[in-house]
């Protein structure tokens, strides 16, 4: 019985915990995702994998909550490994009773000049996000094309029709907080999609200097081979910087 | 579903379940000096062909306690007449103490009697489960070499025909050590005037479909590089198997073909047979029906 009431009293108290949440823009990842505030970030990232060896990259995001309710995301990097990488993100949300629901279509475009060739995903997702957890699942297509591909030839790009994208990410704070800590488990991040088994372990933190300043230490590791039982490290990311809150 | 799959995963005794956090052999970079270590003091092998000759491709045996598809074909090209020789793409057993059995299939009758004979094999992940790379090694040697075919009656003298290059990619990765290796002997032989040049692994570069679940492939920045190098160098083809399930498709100007699974636990078992000569022609063959 007091279970019962328990419960009842959690499922009335939902809705006002929503309206709450909501209403103070807390935002949903560490990068401002959800924020009703336009924002410019620049981090300053190092990056190891076995095949590129050490690298240093420059990212900059653009946050745009163009209307109530729907985003862009704008973001660029440039890889000392002589990678360029550039994403568009159009994201409408939906405001529920608990949490909020939101739609991703993203594109992500890799040029990679050290193999002159490029990398093009396009992916259709959705998500629901709450003050402690996220969840997106969704799906993407990969085409892999060379830059001397000679179109007078038998010479083939690479198609990846579908491929499952999923991200889990769980906060230790609220996200109205003024700090926070994630961690996260997907096959896609900032600036890569992964095939969906290969996932990669995702770190984040946050901590909001004041209204406009927040600062940012993310990183990443990516494991080869998990899921055929023969996991070995490959990658790993350390990621430091700031974004403007206009 | 994928829940399920991992609860079901952890009960089964062929799965190294370790290995999903770390792998339990020697990981790629010391994998790759124990080869070429080996290789190194074996040397390389030259195979005097005719110019046409056959190369018969298996892979994923997955022997534990039956061997019908692998002594199916190691039978077949026993019995073939004309000049061959034999790639074995790994996973040749399908989890520990299995490969007296395995290797007593690739003996069969006097086949393959010591690695320079005429089965070059490769390891695949299920081949270094449960720490075995050691137990791989004592078999077979080296999992990362190199060796061509030429026309003539003297190496130094005649017509090269073909290279093969065996990688090690059973952990989902070369390592930076192995993809330097590759780069220096692709860039090395690139002029030298082969007519194919054949990569042999196991793991196969792109996910295509869904076809055998969860297996993986290398990283993305991995296929980035591969795929690039490969086309630079004038690579033909990449062959590989680990999926289960044919692919053929291509990237630049390689052909990367997957090989059909042999395991006796898979309703429709194939091994490929390569005609090679002036142009290259390749079919595959059903190892059924099973006694």
């Amino acid at each position: 019985m007091r279970k019962s009431i328990l419960f009842l009293g959690l499922l009335l108290s939902f809705p006002l915990m929503a309206k709450q949440y909501l209403s103070l823009d807390g935002g949903h990842d560490l990068r401002g995702f959800g924020e009703e505030k336009y924002s410019l970030s620049l981090m300053a990232e190092y990056g190891y994998n076995r095949t590129w060896e050490h690298m240093g990259n420059v990212d900059v995001f653009a946050h745009m909550p163009v209307v109530k309710n729907v985003q862009i995301d704008a973001r660029m990097q440039y890889c000392s490994a002589n990678v360029l990488t550039g994403v568009i993100v159009l994201r409408p949300t939906f405001d529920l009773p608990v949490g909020q629901l939101f739609a991703e279509t993203e594109v992500l475009y890799k040029g990679v000049l050290r193999n002159r060739m490029s990398d093009f995903c396009a992916a259709l997702s959705v998500g629901w996000r709450f003050d402690y957890v996220s969840v997106q699942i969704g799906g993407f297509t990969r085409v892999m094309d060379s830059w001397d591909r000679d179109w007078h030839s038998e010479d083939k790009y690479e198609t990846e029709p579908f491929n499952l994208l999923y991200r889990l990410e769980i906060f230790c704070r609220p996200q109205t907080n003024n700090w926070n800590i994630s961690v996260g488990l997907s096959n896609k991040e900032d600036w890569q999609m992964e095939r969906m088994w290969q996932p990669m372990i995702l770190l984040g933190s946050r901590y909001d200097i004041d209204e406009h300043w927040r600062v940012h230490l993310d990183g990443q590791m990516k494991i080869t081979g998990m899921f055929h039982l023969n996991a070995t490290f490959y990658a790993a990311y350390l990621r430091a910087g700031f974004s403007y809150r206009f | 579903m994928l829940l399920l799959s991992v609860m079901f995963a952890t009960c089964n005794p062929n799965y190294d379940m370790i290995g999903m956090i770390d792998g339990t052999s020697p990981e790629i970079a010391q994998r790759f000096a124990d080869s070429r270590h080996y290789s190194d003091s074996v040397g390389v092998v030259h195979m005097q062909m005719p110019a046409d000759y056959r190369i018969f491709v298996c892979t994923d045996s997955h022997i534990d306690t039956t061997h019908y598809g692998l002594e199916k074909f190691i039978r077949a090209y026993k019995a073939d007449t004309n000049p061959h020789l034999c790639l074995f793409l790994g996973d040749l057993i399908n989890a520990q103490a299995h490969f007296d059995h395995a290797d007593s299939i690739l003996h069969l009758d006097g086949v393959m009697t010591n690695r320079t004979d005429t089965v070059f094999l490769t390891c695949g992940n299920h081949d270094i489960y449960f720490n075995q790379w050691h137990v791989w090694q004592q078999y077979y040697g080296s999992s990362t070499y190199w060796f061509d075919t030429y026309t003539g009656t003297d190496y130094q003298t005649s017509k090269l025909l073909d290279l093969f290059i065996c990688i090690d990619t059973a952990e989902g990765t070369l390592g930076t050590d192995q993809m330097k290796w590759l780069k220096d002997l692709l860039n090395a032989k690139k002029e030298a005037g082969y007519r194919y040049i054949i990569v042999f692994t196991h793991t196969h570069l792109f996910k295509q479909d869904n076809s055998q679940g969860h297996t993986s492939n290398l990283s993305i920045e991995e296929t980035y590089e591969l795929t690039s190098l490969l086309t630079d160098a004038g690579v033909d083809y990449y062959l590989c198997g680990h999926d289960h399930s044919r692919e053929v498709t291509g990237y630049g100007n390689v052909k990367y073909i997957t090989v059909d699974s042999s395991t006796d636990a898979e309703p429709n078992p194939f091994y490929m047979v390569m005609e090679m000569g002036q142009h290259v022609n390749y079919e595959f063959i059903s190892l059924l029906p099973r006694p």
